[in-house]
C-alpha cells in the first residue's frame, strides 16, 4: 500500500513541479506577518459554487461524466458522497458552505465545518506519513511560504465529486491549497490546485473566498437525521457505496414507519 | 499572621488569565472515556429524579430496547447522539483550545463543538443536538454552560428523556491523579423534579487519535453504530 501511494504522490509531485514552473507567481516572500499568519476565527464561503467550469478532463474523467449526464438526462436524481453523508475535503474546498471555523496553535490548523460536517486537520512543518489509510478527508500538512499557508493535502480514497456534475476524484488526487489573508483581516483568498492524473490530463487551478463571520454561531447538518425512503427513489449512484445505508421506510398500513439499516450485501 | 494574608491577597489579586493556562495546558489533548453505566445515574448512583410521566417513557423505552426495538434511539442510524451523551460513549474526543475557543472534537462520526470562552450570549435560531455552550472559569475548574439543545435526543443509551428546555451545565477540572472529570449538572422542570447531577471521569492514553470516522461506512460493514463499552 505505501509502495502505490509514495509512487502516485510522486507522479502527483512531478505534476505540481510543471505546474508550479509554468503558472505559479512566486510566492509573497517578505516579512511574516503574525497577524496575516493568524487564521483563527469564523469564516464564511463568499459565492454559491455549483459547477467547476472547463476542467481538463481526460478520457477516463470524461466518460464518468457523460455517465452521470446520461442518469440525470433520462430524469434520475443523482447521489454522490455529499448527499451520501460521506462528504470529502476536496469537496468542501470546490463547494464551500455555511460556516468554517478554524482552530490554529502553534503546530496544527483544525478546520470545523458546519455543513457537511466534517474536521480537516493541518499538520504544519510536518510531512506525510509513509504509509496512509485512503480517507475521505485526507491527509493535509501545512507551512508558511511568506503569509501564505500552503496546504498539501494526499491520502483521498477516491469517493468525492468535485461538483454537481459528479466530476471525479481517484486515490491519486493530491491537492494544494494556500490560503492568503488580506490586509484587513476581512478575507482568506484561496487558490486550489487540484492534481489527479487518473481523470484530469493536467492540474488546475480554481480561487475560493472565505469572508469574516465573527460573531456567528455554526449550526448543525446532522446528515443522517432522517434519510427517507421516496429521498432515494428513481436514484443513481455514483458510486455504488453511496447507496443509503439507514432510511425511514413506510409502515403497512396502521404500522408506524421506521428506520431500517442494511449491511453489505443485503 | 500578616504573612498569610499578603499571599492570600497576592493570589486573589491574580490575573485570572494567566492562572488558568497553566491547567488549560493540560486539559487540551485526547482524552478517552472512562466505562459508565448504560441507565445514566445520578452522583449518588441513584435513578434521576424524573416526573411521573418521564419515568414513564424512560421504562417504555428500557422495555423496548431488552426487546431488542432501538428505534428512539437516533445514534443506531448514525443520527447525532447530542450532548451530553455524546461524552459518555466509549468514544476518545480531542480539546482543541485557539484564542477565545475551545474545542470539544469527537471520535464519533465527525461531531464536534466550540465552545465560547469570549462570555458571548447563545443565540441561536432553532435547538441542535450539540446547543449552544458558552464557558467560564471558576478557579482552576472550567465551567461550561450550554442552551439550545434540541429534544430529540436521549440523555442516554437506554433512552433517559429531555425536553428542550433543559440547561446544561459541566464542571470539567483535574482530578489530583491525572484524570479529567465532568460533572454534569442538568436542569430540566418539564422532565425532572429537581436539578441532579452526573458525573463522568476520563483519562489520558498516549495511543489514542481522533480519526475521521463515518458512521454508515461502519454499519454498511456490519458493525455497530454505537460500541458498547467493554
Amino acid at each position: 500500500m505505501s509502495k502505490r501511494i509514495t509512487k502516485r504522490a510522486m507522479t502527483a509531485i512531478a505534476f505540481a513541479l510543471m505546474h508550479a514552473a509554468s503558472a505559479q507567481t512566486p510566492s509573497s516572500g517578505g516579512e511574516a506577518s503574525s497577524t496575516r499568519r493568524d487564521l483563527h476565527g469564523m469564516w464564511e464561503p463568499v459565492g454559491f459554487h455549483v459547477l467547476i467550469p472547463d476542467t481538463p478532463l481526460n478520457a477516463a474523467g470524461k466518460a464518468v461524466v457523460e455517465r452521470n449526464r446520461a442518469a440525470m438526462d433520462s430524469g434520475r436524481i443523482m447521489h454522490t458522497a455529499w448527499t451520501s453523508c460521506r462528504p470529502g475535503a476536496v469537496s468542501s474546498m470546490t463547494m464551500p458552505r455555511e460556516l468554517i471555523m478554524i482552530m490554529q496553535t502553534p503546530d496544527e490548523l483544525v478546520i470545523l465545518y458546519e455543513m457537511p460536517r466534517m474536521i480537516r486537520r493541518v499538520q504544519l512543518d510536518a510531512e506525510h506519513p509513509e504509509a496512509l489509510e485512503p480517507s475521505y478527508v485526507g491527509h493535509s500538512v501545512g507551512h508558511w511560504e511568506g503569509d501564505t499557508l500552503v496546504v498539501d493535502s494526499i491520502g483521498f480514497n477516491g469517493y468525492a465529486e468535485l461538483d454537481a456534475h459528479g466530476q471525479p476524484t481517484s486515490p491519486q488526487l493530491r491537492t494544494i491549497e494556500k490560503f492568503s489573508k488580506s490586509a484587513d483581516g476581512e478575507r482568506i483568498e484561496i487558490e486550489i490546485t487540484l492534481i489527479d492524473p487518473e481523470f484530469y490530463s493536467e492540474p488546475f487551478t480554481i480561487q475560493r473566498s472565505w469572508k469574516r463571520a465573527e460573531g456567528r454561531h455554526q449550526h448543525e447538518y446532522d446528515c443522517m437525521e432522517n434519510p427517507r425512503e421516496e429521498d432515494f427513489q428513481n436514484a443513481y449512484y455514483v458510486h455504488d457505496r453511496y447507496r443509503p445505508i439507514c432510511m425511514r421506510v413506510q409502515g403497512e398500513g396502521m404500522e408506524p414507519s421506521r428506520m431500517v439499516c442494511r449491511h453489505e450485501g443485503q | 499572621m500578616m504573612g498569610t494574608l499578603s499571599v492570600v491577597l497576592l493570589a486573589g489579586g491574580l490575573p485570572q488569565a494567566s492562572a488558568n493556562e497553566s491547567v488549560l495546558a493540560r486539559l487540551v489533548g485526547v482524552w478517552v472515556p472512562e466505562p459508565v453505566p448504560e441507565e445514566m445515574r445520578t452522583v449518588d448512583g441513584k435513578r434521576p429524579p424524573l416526573t411521573e410521566e418521564a419515568a414513564a417513557i424512560y421504562e417504555e423505552r428500557i422495555a423496548r430496547r431488552k426487546a431488542g426495538d432501538t428505534s428512539f434511539d437516533r445514534t443506531t442510524w448514525c443520527a447525532g447522539p447530542g450532548m451530553p451523551r455524546i461524552m459518555l460513549m466509549p468514544y476518545p474526543f480531542e480539546i482543541i483550545s485557539s484564542q477565545d475557543r475551545l474545542a470539544f472534537v469527537h471520535g464519533w462520526y465527525r461531531w464536534f463543538r466550540v465552545v465560547d470562552m469570549a462570555g458571548g450570549e447563545p443565540d441561536y435560531f432553532y435547538p441542535t443536538t450539540m446547543g449552544f455552550p458558552v464557558g467560564h472559569w471558576e478557579g482552576d475548574t472550567l465551567v461550561i454552560r450550554t442552551v439550545g439543545l434540541t429534544d430529540v435526543t436521549t440523555l442516554d443509551a437506554a433512552g433517559l428523556p429531555r425536553s428542550d428546555e433543559m440547561i446544561l451545565t459541566e464542571r470539567l477540572r483535574l482530578l489530583p491523579d491525572g484524570r479529567l472529570e465532568n460533572r454534569f449538572t442538568i436542569e430540566d422542570p418539564q422532565f425532572y423534579t429537581s436539578a441532579w447531577e452526573a458525573r463522568a471521569t476520563f483519562r489520558r492514553d498516549p495511543n489514542a487519535r481522533i480519526g475521521d470516522d463515518v458512521c454508515p461506512d461502519r454499519i454498511a460493514r456490519g458493525e455497530p453504530a454505537v460500541e458498547d463499552w467493554r
